[in-house]
């Protein structure tokens, strides 16, 4: 049996796949994939309903083998249900309640004796986004639908009690936290006080039900707004939903209390509010002004005569990041919605801004009649405000927080003339932010639709989008790559024009840095281009800077007579014979790199020659030791004429430390210490482990001990630098300030090197790099058997040559961070075999030997 | 014997005696639907680069073209648009298309109600499609892994070619899902029959790993040479003997070879010497994941045999549902080789 709602549609093949599921497996239902068709949508959208659930065809006995199919998908139409099983559980459609199908189908769900999902796509959900009378289901704003929603919610539960399916209802708890109650409380800014009254009436009784364990499994912000709702914190609730509707808002003034961050002041005297309003971990302190999404509410709207807006509204200002005597300035843009037709932005400078108590406050005034839309495909304008402190950038969008706070409609002149819109009228986005429509007058617009559907839109639109296109292939990847190859390489090849880059462009750092750094030193003659990936902040100044990928890059990369490399240049472009490739590379390896990874190795032959092409490309490979020759170069299958024995130029200056150590008796420390704030009577550790990938785009690196823990034990004596791989990043509490310092965004690594008197690593190359300092060494490898044996493998066994202790817990850890002195001692004699072994060739030469090799001939005279 | 309807079933694949184990599998096939009294016919589009020797066949088999149908560069850019000998290659490819779709057609025709149209190889649909099918049930197959597939050019033509088509089968469930998450919601899997049964099982006395199959790219024999080459020293009495045709090349700048290393040439005498070849091992290896065709599937295969070991060869029946293996092992991965060996 199959539900078919009367505007749906069955895949062609729904119900063959369904009942093959069926007979092969025996299940009493079998549930595939939904998809929401948005009918009105001009781009085709399509949304799969909870794809991650029906990724493979699977079979459960049992719905508590995979609670979130019960709690995600509640739809009862993209199934088949055996007949007999609904006659023999009497299994019906209450009546007289909306939402019906969710308790039809959590109780097949919990009565069936087996289920069967499968990916097909079997259900079209068509959806009428612009529909004049909504489906039942979007008419949310009726709080007769809630108070139906929290009764079938009500009824589910039962229904789990009475089959004894806790586990179920804690994960429905969940959800309830993170989807169901955000779409309601997402609708909040638009009602007025008693609608909002007598929701939270509602949802209050709901929400004691609720287990408590389950705010812990919802993001923090999800969590506090329902503790808010609970406890019925008007004031802090309506900035915290405007956080659910954009989710990197930071609409809260936010309050520190003993080394923590906390969502707002109240509550924290209730051992539950503080632990759902500890919102630490988001590491809002540690941004910087630019980097935060402020919420600006609007406290006023006045439509003037003509078409001016008198505006005024306030920012949030969490923990004080705009200081009292910071200089404010701020204006105000607008700016067409739709990107591909934003052709004009019009700014406004705003009146006045001002400290107002915890929040900067701004009032101005727009004349809209000098905003200019084309008046037909830039309908929907949105409007900013940039604020300036001390000539710092951030932009907020204007909330408006409260329903019938703006009203009134300008006069406006679209370039298209009046005929095409005669009226700007303020609405609201969905996402709570003011914005602009364009109101046409209703006789004329007859006339335009007809036009902008017509012929001649037809015609405009098709000339317009074929430009745009070109355009889009002119400047495409493809087409550089084909300008490299057909214009830029038939060049002559420019005489001591030497191209840098330093991983892919992200830094100025490393060996590249090194060798360049010498080159200037000797005074070298010659044209030095350095490639960066972001902002050009941090690159040298006597160098010319190409943003990667641009035209001059990759004109300079086609005339250059040198690269100089640590990772790679763009795979696709071709090197030429007159030009010399210098790779540094970035490290020696303990993975397996190159064609020993087994993913290499799985590659179609000629992906396997593509890839050695790009490898072919380096004319010399800087080797640190025979290790290097054993496992990079024979991984990169490189031949041995190519292998420049001289060590890496970046450790040039840890060799030189170690020397003048020895020589000296003394450690120097350099300016970086006072830098970072370090006093001289802590040692300095670096904590710098490997890149862990976590998929799905999460930068964010838990650090795998307890950083308060540690500052607390050894605060008085260290102090702990923490250097995420460039790729992650860290959030420090701010109860460990001055005593943990995040060092990730410095570009170079060696200065941070030479500065530690100890490092904790794992597996990251960065030990062959400080074994050549002979100072002490700490491998903390939580997770070594994961890490090792099911990743790519290594080329050693880390255990046995580790020239420091190899612990596993954060407890051995503390104890082997007792004393250096101790741990240095007792390693000695295996940090010079690591040295000896690892780093033969570093001699504090690299850089002088390169040079000699290769530029000599440049110097002046 | 049956009480199933006597249909007529049409093959087609790219030849019809191409080496490999498509072929073997459609003739195979081709012979149990016979023997039940199924009127088949097993087409191919053109003649093989390398042919197996097929032996008498009970069925008759056609072969489209008579000489190879050129090949063709997609029109890109402005260059390939204004390229006119490319542009006459196309249109003549396509004019033959036509014919040979046409004379197809006229195999087809022939066919009485209910019959069956099983296309082995993406390619050939592309003349299938072509061709009038209505009436008959088509059937597109393949017969390698997803991931193959997706770092070939068939991955898109097979998304294109079998999206109208009755059923596409692949091998195993999960390339089936894999398939259909990528759209082809019209498919299913069916996994291979066995090719062949000895009468003697496998001793499994000798200390020799074999591997049997077509020498090509996609079998990974370079991997398992990689592998070899790091556990043979760990197991000197073990030997490792690869049997196999066709053509492949070693990267002269890959691993070296493990010393001790010989070369013997015993020449491939086809499947009949597999049974015999399999008996005198103890373990078999077989590609997997990318690479492999058939291996998703092995890695349902219990890890003990259940059945009393037949041949050295892991296989898998769709008769009996069970599964076969020498070894008592899973079979030996690229990925898990050197732990197979020194677990």
């Amino acid at each position: 049996m199959v539900f078919l709602d009367s505007d749906d549609v069955l895949e062609r093949n729904a119900c063959r796949n369904m009942l093959e599921a069926a007979e092969t497996t025996g299940a009493d239902l079998v549930s595939g994939l939904c998809v929401r068709v948005h009918v009105d949508s001009r781009t085709g959208k399509e949304v799969k309903w909870y794809p991650w659930l029906y990724e493979r065809t699977r079979t459960l006995e049992s719905i508590s083998e995979l609670p979130d199919l019960m709690v995600f998908d509640t739809l009862s139409t993209n199934k088949c249900y055996r007949r007999r099983f609904l006659l023999d559980e009497g299994l019906r459609f209450p009546v007289g309640i909306h939402y019906e199908d969710l308790l039809f189908s959590a109780q097949a769900y919990a009565s069936a004796r087996r289920i069967t999902l499968i990916p097909n796509r079997v259900y079209d959900w068509r959806v009428a986004d612009k529909a004049a009378a909504k489906s039942i289901s979007n008419r949310r704003d009726e709080i007769a639908n809630f108070a139906h929603r929290m009764e079938i919610h009500r009824r589910v539960d039962r229904l789990l009690a009475d089959k004894g399916l806790l586990e179920l209802k804690f994960a429905k708890d969940v959800k309830f936290l993170k989807h169901d109650l955000v779409l309601h409380l997402r609708e909040l800014p638009f009602r007025d006080a008693a609608y909002r009254e007598e929701f939270a009436a509602i949802a209050r009784q709901y929400l004691e039900s609720i287990d408590r364990a389950a705010f812990d499994e919802a993001e923090p912000i999800h969590a506090v707004c329902a503790y808010l709702l609970q406890v019925s914190d008007w004031d802090n609730l309506l900035p915290a939903v405007d956080t659910l509707a954009n989710r990197d808002k930071i609409s809260s003034p936010l309050v520190e209390r003993d080394g923590r961050v906390y969502w707002c002041a109240e509550h924290l005297g209730d051992p539950f509010g503080r632990h759902v309003l500890d919102v630490t971990d988001l590491g809002y302190h540690a941004r910087p002004v630019e980097k935060m999404f402020l919420r600006d509410e609007l406290t006023s709207y006045e439509q003037g005569p003509g078409g001016t807006v008198r505006l005024a509204g306030r920012v949030t200002n969490p923990l004080g990041v705009v200081p009292p005597d910071a200089r404010l300035t701020a204006e105000l843009e607008f700016y067409a919605r739709r990107r591909g037709v934003r052709f004009w932005t019009f700014r406004f400078p705003v009146a006045r801004v001002w400290h107002a108590g915890t929040t900067i406050a701004w009032e101005g005034s727009a004349d809209l009649t000098a905003v200019r839309p084309l008046g037909v495909v830039d309908t929907v304008w949105d409007v900013r405000l940039h604020l300036d402190v001390d000539g710092v950038r951030t932009t907020t969008r204007l909330t408006a927080a409260e329903p019938g706070l703006i009203a009134g409609r300008s006069p406006v002149r679209p370039r298209l003339t009046r005929l095409v819109a005669d009226r700007f009228e303020p609405v609201v986005s969905t996402r709570g932010h003011l914005s602009y429509r364009l109101v046409p007058d209703k006789r004329a617009n007859a006339l335009v639709q007809r036009g902008v559907h017509g012929r001649p839109g037809a015609l405009a639109k098709s000339g317009y989008r074929r430009a745009r296109s070109l355009r889009k292939d002119l400047t495409s990847g493809p087409a550089k790559i084909r300008l490299y190859h057909e214009v830029f390489s038939r060049l002559p090849v420019r005489r001591r024009l030497v191209v840098f880059e330093s991983h892919l462009g992200r830094q100025y750092s490393d060996s590249p840095r090194a060798l360049y750094e010498e080159m200037r030193r000797q005074g070298l003659e010659f044209d030095a281009v350095w490639s960066y990936a972001g902002r050009p902040d941090g690159f040298p100044d006597d160098a010319t800077l190409v943003h990667r990928w641009s035209l001059p890059y990759l004109r300079a990369l086609a005339r250059a007579e040198f690269w100089v490399d640590n990772q790679s240049y763009p795979l696709k472009l071709t090197k030429r014979p007159a030009t010399t490739y210098l790779q540094t590379w970035h490290g020696s390896a303990l993975k397996r790199m190159g064609f020993d990874e087994p993913e290499w190795k799985l590659k179609s032959r000629t992906a396997q020659d593509v890839q050695q092409r790009t490898l072919d490309r380096f004319d010399r490979f800087l080797i640190r030791s025979e290790h290097d020759v054993r496992t990079l170069a024979r991984a990169f299958r490189l031949q041995e004429r190519t292998l420049l024995r001289v060590g890496y130029p970046r450790n040039d200056e840890l060799v030189r430390a170690r020397t003048a150590e020895q020589a000296g008796g003394t450690r120097e420390r350099g300016p970086l210490a006072a830098e970072l704030g370090i006093p001289e009577d802590k040692q300095i550790l670096l904590y710098a482990p490997t890149f862990r990938n976590r998929g799905s785009g999460q930068k964010r690196f838990e650090l795998p001990f307890d950083v308060e823990r540690f500052a607390d034990t050894f605060g008085d004596r260290y102090v702990l630098l923490v250097r995420s791989h460039y790729l992650n990043h860290v959030v420090l509490p701010p109860s460990v300030r001055g005593r943990v310092i995040d060092v990730s965004a410095r570009h170079d690594m060696t200065p941070l090197l030479a500065l530690a008197d100890g490092l904790i690593t794992d597996y990251s190359s960065v030990m062959f790099d400080y074994a050549l300092l002979d100072r002490p060494m700490f491998f903390f490898v939580h997770d070594y058997e994961e890490y090792v044996h099911e990743g790519r493998g290594t080329y050693f066994d880390l255990l046995e040559r580790a020239p420091g202790p190899v612990v596993r817990t954060e407890d051995e850890l503390h104890v082997v961070l007792g004393s250096l002195e101790e741990q240095s001692v007792k390693y000695a004699p295996k940090r010079e075999q690591f040295t000896a072994e690892f780093g033969e060739y570093d001699q504090g030469t690299a850089s002088r030997d390169i040079v000699e090799q290769f530029f000599a001939h440049w110097r002046r005279g | 014997m049956t009480d199933h309807p006597q249909r007529d079933i049409f093959f087609v694949s790219n030849s019809v005696d191409e080496l490999g184990g498509v072929t073997s599998w459609s003739h195979q096939m081709a012979r149990l639907f016979t023997e039940r009294g199924h009127r088949v016919h097993v087409i191919g589009i053109t003649d093989p680069d390398v042919p197996q020797e097929l032996g008498e066949l009970p069925y008759p088999t056609t072969t489209l073209y008579d000489v190879r149908p050129p090949r063709v560069r997609s029109a890109r850019g402005l260059r390939g648009r204004i390229d006119v000998v490319e542009h006459r290659r196309r249109a003549e490819r396509a004019a033959g298309m036509r014919e040979q779709a046409d004379r197809l057609t006229g195999l087809l025709r022939a066919a009485r109600p209910g019959g069956v149209v099983i296309v082995t190889q993406v390619w050939a649909m592309e003349w299938v499609e072509l061709a009038d099918t209505d009436g008959l049930t088509v059937i597109g197959m393949s017969h390698e892994s997803f991931a193959y597939s997706r770092s070939t050019s068939r991955f898109r033509r097979v998304l294109k070619h079998y999206e109208d088509v009755d059923r596409m089968l692949a091998l195993t469930r999960e390339d089936a899902d894999l398939w259909i998450r990528q759209g082809l919601n019209n498919a299913s899997f069916m996994p291979n029959p066995l090719p062949f049964m000895p009468e003697v099982p496998s001793p499994r006395t000798e200390n020799v790993v074999v591997s049997i199959g077509r020498l090509h790219d996609q079998k990974g024999i370079d991997m398992l040479l990689d592998a070899w080459s790091e556990t043979a020293p760990l197991h000197p009495d073990w030997r490792l003997r690869i049997y196999g045709s066709g053509r492949t090349r070693r990267s002269s700048r890959s691993s070296a070879r493990p010393s001790g290393w010989t070369t013997r040439s015993t020449g491939w005498a086809g499947r009949t010497t597999c049974p015999a070849r399999c008996a005198a091992a103890r373990c078999s290896c077989s590609p997997r994941g990318a690479r492999g065709s058939r291996s998703p599937s092995w890695r349902r295969w219990p890890p003990v045999s259940r059945v009393p070991p037949s041949t050295a060869r892991p296989a898998s029946t769709r008769s009996s549902g069970t599964a076969r293996t020498a070894s008592s092992r899973p079979s030996a991965t690229p990925a898990n080789w050197p732990a197979v060996w020194t677990r």
